[in-house]
């Protein structure tokens, strides 16, 4: 059960993530665009556990390997 | 070796979300992205089944969140007496939380107002109002800025350490966060 809806979310952003490799065709151009879905739609779910553990490198190492399927899009569409 | 048992404890819930992500990133997301693509263009052709789909998702993003950051906090705050102090701080600036949750109220305003109201909107004979009636225009143009301003502030009473005694004991039992952390796991 758990983290189940977190991965409903996470559709949802990798929706957003599909069409932004679709729409935006430069790579600095996705990439500020990722930027600026991070810190809306991305983070704020994530922050009440950043809170606890966001001072670990490993952590910040663990949110970019969850995300590296989206990123390897966006580097390499 | 990697020790499950020690990622299992709620301190390092997020990194086990990380990994969890990671494995259906992986595995099935851009097939469930396609799934999620398909709901949104079937709301966008008045599919009402899918256009409450869509409802019941903004809005659990919006509301379970709060919920949640009540039922864990003082667990959380007892756990880790720096919760109040979270780094790096430009992340946890609220502004970026008003914004995400402003848009999604004003995504699910916008679907309620068409699940509810239908063909029927129509801004009347006065001044056009987006097609609104100038009663539900005045209503949730104040409206949903509150509620994402309420949202934020009861969000952010989360990074605060409790003073009082809890309302009600339930807070303070480990039952009370697991269902936060179920809660939280739904935004």
């Amino acid at each position: 059960m758990f983290f189940i809806n977190m991965i409903l979310y996470q559709m949802f952003w990798a929706f957003l993530m599909i069409d932004l490799t679709h729409d935006i065709l430069s790579i600095t151009g996705r990439l500020s665009q990722f930027a600026f879905n991070a810190l809306l739609i991305y983070l704020p779910p994530r922050l009440f556990y950043m809170a606890e553990d966001g001072d670990r490198p490993l952590t910040w190492a663990l949110m970019l390997l969850a995300n590296l399927p989206v990123l390897v899009r966006i580097f390499l569409r | 070796m990697v020790n499950l048992q020690k990622l299992l404890v709620p301190e390092n819930r997020g990194n086990l979300l990380d990994i969890i992500v990671f494995l259906v990133n992986l595995v099935l997301m851009f097939v469930l992205a396609r799934l999620f693509a398909d709901l949104a263009r079937a709301s966008n052709a008045n599919d009402k089944l899918a256009t409450f789909g869509v409802v019941v998702f903004c809005l659990g993003v919006v509301f379970l969140q709060p919920i949640a950051s009540v039922l864990k906090r003082r667990r959380a705050h007892q756990r880790n007496p720096t919760l109040d102090r979270p780094r790096p701080r430009f992340l946890f600036h609220p502004v970026f939380y008003f914004l995400s949750k402003l848009i999604f109220l004003i995504a699910s305003a916008g679907l309620i107002i068409e699940l509810v109201f239908g063909d029927q909107i129509d801004g009347g004979p006065g001044a056009n109002y987006f097609g609104l009636p100038p009663w539900l225009f005045i209503l949730l143009f104040p409206g949903i800025p509150a509620l994402a301003i309420a949202n934020t502030a009861l969000v952010y009473f989360y990074f605060r350490k409790p003073k009082r005694v809890a309302l009600l004991s339930f807070l303070d039992s480990p039952q009370s966060e697991a269902v936060g952390d179920i809660c939280f796991s739904s935004t």
